[in-house]
């Protein structure tokens, strides 16, 4: 699904560059869970910034589900990031303005659903995360955990191949925290890819594998064992 | 992406700041309406210029004492001038003089004093009255010194308290105590000679029996001409031809005339004047309008950095980016454009009003193509400055926008 070669991000020139990440070579499966750890600074976002096409690596392969995304043209790479990839951020980016209809409407705009098309499969994934009694309100209008879950909905409208959530449940607290992460996991349960960063173990125990970063590089990978919530650790 | 799904979103960006959006586009609002002014009361003389007018109207020339001169040194017209005249100036259809007094009419005990025209029968034709009931002063009345009169009818209202009209002829009237005979009765008519429907006509033969004084003189003549001849030409003709006969005062000729040529150059000077008054207004507004859009842009284009970051990040391409900045650009300076063709057709009609009272041959209105025009303008002002702050936004970095508070 995701294969990335040797990825190297510099930020800047000269004697301010910053080399955030080192050639890191990344790959996940298809219906994998992939957890992302490490301290800060450690290039994690980095890393999910070129993941999801935000951003272009300095040198280094992307490949993504089969297609080399590494010389994409804007136009190419924003169709990709409309369609095969749902972002989800710790601070939401919402659209403050819209409803949270609105807002998880938008990616299918870009895509061109029509409009009815569109609030119904709004509404629809909407329910899914269980928002249906907040279709009008607007972001400031809702609570941490449910702006989450309406990012988390506008993720999924568009039935992107993977979903990439940088520390989702950061800003959140315990209780929403856990809403969202069992979301997530159900998400996954369903087939969906999906690549978390955090900081927390407790989240982190619900992946399939833990990538560890220190400095711009994988310092160490886990793979656990899932049965039913928790996993057992198996170091590779 | 559909163009009526970029519109909405664009919308929404321009109706979230209204008041904003609405101080931005006075520039462009005074800009466009005072070019819809300028062009409408600039048409106002075409339909003249065009020759739509009516012939004879149109080609007649005012003959009247120097009123510039102190009073011993005004020319004076006589009847012997109207031959004199109409023999000697080429082109010359006719010379009609007019006589005039003011004078206290009285009907049944109630008195109206207004002004009384010693006339020929040719004077309804050339000076646009209307006679609305009964007949004009004939040939025959002129001849034999009759005592009949045609009557404006706010005269005769007032008169007999009646608005019948059509019961006027037949009644008698006292002309300061001289009896006269209603025959006909004057409508409503602007007029270019200052008679109008509060004024009396009688045979200008009877005039002259009557009132000694005032039939010594003609108080005016309306010189009419052919096709061939211009305006320029007539008056040239006459003022030659008088001052010939009665010289000049230092140079200056002891009558004057005008036509409606004349008259026109006048409102015509001024339109100029206004011309280049409103333009140069409406290009440094459209341009300070234009430059406003531009700031306004800007402003919001960094205001909502963030939400350029989501868009992208939820798939937008940069041509997205660009193109929903654009419209909101283009929306916001054809918005202007609209509410100053508003403003402007309002204005020109307004000012055109009052101009059609002073002046019979004014026709102004606003041309359609100015409309389509200060549109297409406008909406080019946005595009051309709307482009680069539309640039800007498409060109930011989707990571840093998303990073950007
Ligand atoms: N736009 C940028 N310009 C310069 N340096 C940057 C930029 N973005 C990140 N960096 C640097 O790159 C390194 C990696 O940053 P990154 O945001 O990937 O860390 P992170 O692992 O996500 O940290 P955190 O857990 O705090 O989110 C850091 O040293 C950071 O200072
Ligand atoms: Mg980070």
């Amino acid at each position: 699904m995701i294969k990335a070669e040797n990825i190297t991000k510099i930020y800047g020139k000269g004697e301010i560059a910053v080399r955030a990440l080192h050639e890191v070579s990344f790959s996940v499966e298809e219906g994998e869970f992939v957890a992302i750890m490490g301290p800060s600074g450690s290039g994690k976002s980095t890393l999910m910034n070129i993941l999801g096409c935000l951003d272009t690596a300095t040198s280094g392969r992307y490949i993504l589900n089969g297609t080399d995304v590494s010389n994409m043209s804007d136009k190419e790479l924003a169709r990709i990031r409309n369609r095969k990839i749902g972002f989800i951020f710790q601070t939401f980016n919402l659209l403050p303005r819209l409803t949270a209809l609105k807002n998880v409407e938008q990616p299918m705009i870009y895509r061109g659903v029509r409009k009815k098309e569109r609030e119904e499969i709004a509404k629809r994934v909407l329910t899914e995360v269980g928002l249906d009694d907040r279709l009008h309100h607007r972001p400031n209008e809702l609570s941490g955990g449910q702006r989450q879950r309406v990012a988390i909905a506008r993720a999924l409208v568009n039935e992107p191949d993977i979903i990439l959530a940088d520390e989702p449940t950061g800003n959140l607290d315990s209780k929403s925290e856990e809403d969202i992460l069992n979301i997530l996991r159900e998400l996954n349960e369903r087939g969906i890819t999906l690549v978390v960063v955090t900081h927390d173990y407790s989240v982190a125990k619900y992946a399939h594998r833990i990538v560890h970063f220190r400095d711009g590089e994988i310092v160490k990978e886990e793979r656990l064992l899932q049965d039913d919530g928790g996993g057992s650790l198996e170091v590779d | 992406m559909k163009l009526p799904e970029r519109i909405k979103i664009s919308l929404t960006g321009v109706w979230s700041n209204k008041f904003r959006s609405f101080l931005t586009l006075l520039g462009i609002i005074i800009g466009v309406s005072s070019v819809i002014i300028m062009v409408s009361l600039g048409s106002g003389t075409q339909k003249v210029v065009g020759g739509q007018f009516e012939e004879l109207f149109s080609r007649q020339v005012y003959l009247t004492s120097n009123w510039n001169l102190p009073y011993n040194q005004m020319g004076e017209l006589s009847l012997d001038d109207v031959d004199y005249l109409k023999e000697s100036m080429i082109g010359v259809v006719d010379v009609i003089p007019f006589f005039r007094t003011w004078k206290e009419v009285t009907y049944e005990g109630r008195e109206y004093t207004t002004s009384v025209a010693g006339v020929v029968e040719k004077a309804l034709e050339v000076t646009n009255l209307k006679l609305e009931y009964g007949r004009m002063i004939s040939e025959e009345d002129v001849k034999n010194h009759e005592r009949v009169a045609v009557v404006g009818q706010r005269i005769l209202e007032q008169l007999t308290g009646s608005t019948d009209y059509g019961s006027f002829p037949g009644l008698e009237i006292r002309i300061e105590n001289q009896k006269f005979l209603v025959v006909g009765v004057l409508g409503i008519a602007a007029s270019t000679v200052s008679l109008s429907n509060e004024t009396v006509l009688v045979p200008m033969t009877t005039f002259r029996d009557i009132w000694r004084m005032e039939g010594e003189h003609p108080e005016f003549f309306l010189i009419t001409y052919d096709a061939r001849t211009g305006e320029r030409d007539i008056i040239k003709q006459a003022e030659y031809l008088l001052n010939n006969k009665y010289g000049t005062v230092r140079g200056e000729s002891r009558f004057m005339m005008s036509g409606i040529e004349s008259e026109m150059n006048l409102i015509n000077n001024i339109i100029n004047i206004m011309t280049m008054v409103l333009g140069s207004i409406a290009a440094i507004s459209l341009l300070v309008g234009g430059i406003g859009v531009m700031n306004i842009m800007l402003v919001t284009v960094k205001e909502r950095t963030r939400e350029i970051g989501i868009r992208k990040a939820i798939g937008a391409s940069s041509q997205d980016i660009q193109s929903q900045f654009l419209l909101e650009a283009i929306i916001l300076a054809g918005g202007g454009g609209l509410i100053g063709i508003l403003v402007g057709v309002g204005i020109s009609s307004l000012i055109s009003l009052i101009l059609a009272m002073s002046f019979e041959w004014w026709q102004g209105g606003t041309p359609f193509w100015v409309i389509f025009l200060s549109f297409a303008v406008t909406t080019a002002i946005g595009i051309i400055f709307g482009f680069y702050p539309a640039y800007k936004a498409s060109k930011l970095d989707p990571i840093e926008a998303l990073g950007y508070e």
